[in-house]
């Protein structure tokens, strides 16, 4: 019994430090952009570099990460590859952990995602189309995607309100 | 009771398969229209058109957006163009989502769609060139962009009012297919909840069945097991190793082991004697090895058990086979019938007993009616010597009682033994082809003297045809009849015997009746008088004398022919007795019958009631000729020798004389000659020469010396009626054989006739006669036969042996002794020698065939060594 309680003493001390370890790495401010700003992230989040917002360029967004997923959806016809970021690397450059995130359109189209929602990952923050980037025209620049053909539960409603294109700002409410 | 559970269960796997697969297909119905519905709140649940009305609404939103930035735009020409801009390329998207998503598909197909979309495509390509151009030429032409988006609004607007139309009309029909799909389900259901309870119901009687099986069954074993222990026969159960499983009270006590012991003991070792265990153990493996078994199934067995102790008894038993969840058992039901078996035993014996008391009974009564006769006859032969004249009144009367009374002992004795004989089957029946018209008058004639002294009158009445060819012993059928015409004269006075013959249908039988108008019978003595020594009590039971046999005698007779006798009476009115015979048609006579001239009588046989002398010196001949003579119905009177024969010749009348040839003192030619030459009652009389002397030189010697017939010894039945008949009507009679030395041709033994001499005569009396033969013969042979020097007595004893030997049908010795004697006189020495010698082997031969005849070993015996 004794043996089992000074365990869980160990395990608890370690995924503290873990965490503390990871805070370290997400306390780095975000680089200035140095081309057009498509993504700017407002609320309480870490690495702000611009007041208290933090903004990005295509640039940025792929240093975070990049990730391609194949998929057909409901507003395109075929099967399309959508390159991005994922949404869970990007919420965790930011420090996000929790909350919900509104998602608005330039046309101030909004709509809410919970964080736990993006940081499962399939969410893809995708800003090129077949390889090309993609016009306003085209439901540019960024688009939410998820893998809809991997999974039915991503081809329902809540879902699609939530792949939302032409997207502009993202606002954490914790 | 568990193969009918067995077939239940069959018969309810068959009943139910429908029923199951209904629920199968049910149930999978159901799981189809439940993925259905999965599959439709799927689709729900995927919403695969998004926020339809959102899209929809929202292009002429943007119109007017890009509209009213372009009103603002032209009017402040400070004002930067990006908001346009980004209007335009919002609006643009937007209606390439219509264009392109193929959740709008349908909606494009629409045709007023289609137009309204193309009208905004052209507004986007006339347009895009403008927003994408430089500020100045946009700036000029805001004014056009305003006016162009507010008038293509309208289009806008159709698209979405079509929309919105579309998509409530799939919205409705989606929610009505998953309502129908609902009720389908409901439908489904309540049938499958139906079916269910009728599946419920219908296993829950199934269980109840079953319970009251399982409870019947108990109830059978229960009362199998009360009659396994009740049982008065041993019950022993086991299995295919011999193992015994079960074991019952009544066991225990056939074999003497407790149930105990017996349980699991090896049955072949315990109550298998041991020199049958091994045929036990091969029958096991016959069965073991799938033959069928020769013991199982089939019925009552007689075997023999084993009880502990090692006594073997005799048991029966029933062996049986019954199929278990355990393999097969075997069921044996064993009785011990050893008391059975030695009562059975007990009453074999006793009953073996009884015949043989029966028979030896009978026997005696044969053999002392034999012995009484006799004497008898000696009483009877020196009565017809004494001379009536010679004494007085008195005396006469005596003897006339005498006489009377002995004759009725003699007809006594005489019935007694037909009684006899019948009853041990030793009567002969000769059935023959004889005519039934000319016995009845025979009979009727030869009954008519005796019916005048009662004031009778006897009739017969045959129908004219058909009666002439009855085929059946004569002789027996006679004495029957006579029987019956003599009692009907007995008890009738003054009245009419009538007797009656006619066929039956198809010919089947032949109905002989007499009839008489006497006193009659009464009903309860009708049943007595077939009885033997019944005589009933008549107011003529003097006059009627008789043992009582005459009708026993009569009906055993009837009865040897084939036939029955049968009497009905009406006391005071009279009597009808009727003899029924078979005309069976195997039994028709392959010659044709001896018909003879209407009005005479058969000339092949004499009258009964003939007086005969019989003269003859030896005892055994005159028996014979007795025998033969009084079975026809016929007196006989003996004289022993020639002298005797002269006298009784001269006493009184006889109808014909049988005349030996040789005797001694005065020969039978002799005896004739003085018998024709005086003046006695006979002087007339037909004589016929009995002679072993078949030569024709001899029979004219006879002849010569007054005898007008020969026969030849030793006598047949057949030969001696022929003769007598003969005699009475006056016949001549057929000339003699030839004239030779007997050879080879003549047989050893005739067989035939030694048949005839075996059914004649008395088993007892042949044999003491045929026990002297041999003694005679046998001195004969080693005596007088080797000394040729008294001739004379040589051919004398050669004809006496000729005489025996002839007896007893030795054709061939006879013969040669006849041969001999004839030589014997004037014969050469070496001839005589010769003769000597063949009729020395000759005997030897015959002494043999004599031993070896089957027919006189019957009836001689042990007499006979």
């Amino acid at each position: 019994m004794r043996f089992f309680s000074v365990l869980v003493q160990r395990c608890v001390m370690l995924c503290i430090s873990a965490l503390f370890i990871a805070g370290a790495a997400t306390a780095q401010p975000l680089p200035n952009p140095t081309g057009e700003v498509i993504l700017t992230v407002a609320g309480p989040i870490s690495g702000q570099n611009s007041g208290d917002l933090a903004v990005f360029d295509q640039a940025m967004l792929a240093e975070i990460g990049t990730k391609t997923i194949e998929t057909s959806t409901i507003w395109t016809e075929g099967l399309r590859s959508f390159t991005g970021t994922p949404m869970a690397a990007l919420l965790q450059r930011l420090g996000i952990t929790s909350g919900t995130i509104q998602a608005s359109a330039i046309n101030d189209y909004t709509v809410e995602i919970p964080v736990a929602d993006l940081l499962e990952g399939h969410a893809l923050l995708a800003w090129h189309l077949d390889g090309q980037p993609m016009s306003v025209r085209q439901k540019g620049p960024l688009w939410i995607v998820y893998p809809y053909d991997s999974d039915n539960r991503f081809q329902s409603e809540i879902y699609f309100s939530r792949s939302i294109w032409q997207l502009a700002r993202l606002t954490l409410v914790p | 009771m568990v193969r009918n559970i067995a077939n239940l269960a069959v018969r309810g796997n068959r009943r139910f398969w429908p029923l199951t697969a209904a629920v199968l297909a049910l149930l999978l119905t159901i799981l189809y229209f439940a993925a259905d519905v999965r599959t439709q709140i799927n689709q729900l649940s995927k919403d695969p058109n998004d926020n339809v009305q959102w899209v929809l609404s929202q292009p002429e939103i943007e119109l007017l957006t890009l509209a009213a930035l372009a009103g603002e735009g032209h009017q402040n020409p400070a004002a930067t163009l990006t908001a346009v801009r980004q209007r335009f390329d919002v609006f643009y998207s937007r209606i390439a989502l219509l264009e392109e998503s193929p959740i709008y598909a349908e909606l494009r197909a629409d045709p007023e769609v289609a137009r309204n979309l193309g009208q905004l495509r052209g507004y986007l390509d006339a347009t895009a060139p403008l927003i994408d151009g430089p500020d100045t030429a946009l700036r000029a032409a805001l004014p056009d962009v305003q006016e162009s988006a507010l008038q293509h609004r309208l289009f806008a607007r159709n698209i979405a009012l079509a929309g919105l139309r579309l998509f409530s009309r799939k919205s409705d029909q989606q929610r009505q297919d998953v309502y129908n799909t609902l009720v389908g389900i409901a439908i489904l259901t309540t049938v499958l909840v139906l079916i269910l309870g009728l599946l419920v119901a219908v296993l829950a009687r199934l269980a109840a069945k079953s319970r009251a099986d399982a409870q019947e069954i108990a109830q059978t074993r229960d009362r199998m097991q009360k009659i396994i222990e009740t049982s008065l026969d041993a019950v022993i159960l086991s299995d295919t190793t011999g193992r015994i499983i079960e074991y019952n009270g009544a066991a225990e006590r056939v074999f003497g082991y407790t149930r105990a012991e017996a349980i699991n003991g090896d049955m072949a070792q315990m109550i298998i004697p041991k020199h049958l265990r091994q045929q036990h153990h091969i029958g096991m493996q016959r069965y073991l090895s799938g033959k069928r078994s020769r013991v199982i199934g089939q019925g009552v067995l007689n075997l023999t058990a084993m009880h502990k102790s090692g006594r073997e008894f005799p048991v029966e038993m029933v062996l049986d086979l019954a199929k278990t969840a355990q393999g097969d058992v075997f069921i044996g039901l064993i009785r011990d019938i050893s008391e059975r078996m030695s009562a059975q035993a007990e009453l074999t014996q006793a009953r073996d007993r009884a015949i043989a008391g029966e028979k030896s009974k009978a026997e005696l009564l044969a053999v002392m009616s034999h012995e009484m006769r006799t004497p008898l006859n000696g009483i009877l032969g020196t009565l017809e010597l004494i001379n009536p004249s010679t004494t007085d009144a008195e005396t006469n009367r005596y003897l006339q009682v005498i006489r009377k009374s002995s004759h009725v002992l003699l007809t006594h004795i005489n019935d007694v033994l037909d009684v006899s004989r019948l009853d041990a089957g030793k009567m002969p029946m000769l059935k023959r082809a004889f005519d039934l018209v000319a016995l009845l008058h025979e009979i009727a004639d030869s009954q008519s003297g005796r019916a005048r002294e009662n004031g009778n009158i006897v009739v017969v009445n045959t129908p004219p045809n058909g009666m002439n060819a009855l085929y059946s012993d004569p002789d027996r059928l006679r004495q029957v009849l006579l029987n019956l015409v003599s009692n009907a004269i007995k008890f009738t006075r003054n009245g009419q015997v009538t007797i009656e013959a006619e066929t039956g249908p198809d010919a089947a039988y032949v109905d002989i009746r007499v009839i008489d108008t006497g006193i009659g019978i009464g009903e309860d003595d009708l049943d007595r008088i077939f009885e033997d020594f019944e005589t009933i009590d008549t107011s003529y039971g003097r006059a009627s004398e008789g043992t009582g046999l005459g009708l026993g005698i009569a009906k055993r007779l009837t009865q040897a022919l084939g036939g029955h006798l049968d009497a009905v009476s009406e006391p005071g009115q009279g009597s009808v007795f009727w003899v029924r015979l078979p005309l069976s048609a195997d039994e028709a006579p392959e010659e044709p019958p001896q018909t003879t001239p209407a009005n005479s009588p058969a000339p092949s046989f004499a009258q009964p009631g003939l007086r005969v002398l019989v003269v003859e010196d030896n005892a055994v001949n005159r028996m014979v000729a007795r025998e033969m003579l009084e079975r026809d119905g016929h007196s006989v009177v003996e004289a022993n020798d020639g002298r005797a024969g002269i006298d009784m010749a001269q006493e009184q009348k006889f109808d014909v004389i049988l005349m030996d040839i040789s005797m001694p003192e005065i020969d039978g030619m002799a005896a004739t000659r003085a018998i024709r030459a005086g003046t006695g009652p006979n002087a007339q009389t037909p004589i016929v020469a009995a002679t072993a002397h078949a030569l024709p030189g001899e029979a004219h010697r006879f002849f010569d010396a007054g005898m007008e017939y020969v026969i030849t010894k030793p006598l047949s039945r057949e030969t001696l009626r022929q003769t007598l008949a003969n005699a009475v009507t006056g016949t001549a009679m057929a000339p003699p054989g030839a004239d030779t030395m007997p050879g080879q041709e003549v047989p050893i033994l005739d067989m035939a006739e030694l048949d005839l001499l075996v059914q004649d005569m008395p088993g007892t009396a042949l044999a003491k006669a045929l026990k002297m033969f041999r003694a005679e013969m046998s001195e004969f042979v080693n005596g007088p036969l080797q000394q040729h020097a008294q001739r004379d007595a040589l051919a004398f004893e050669a004809h006496r042996m000729a005489g025996s030997a002839g007896i007893f049908s030795a054709k061939r010795l006879s013969a040669l002794l006849s041969w001999l004697e004839l030589r014997a006189p004037a014969a050469e020495a070496a001839e005589l020698q010769s003769l000597a010698q063949q009729i020395h082997s000759c005997w030897q031969i015959t002494d043999k065939a004599i031993a070896d005849c089957d027919a006189l070993h019957r009836v001689v015996g042990q007499d006979h060594s």
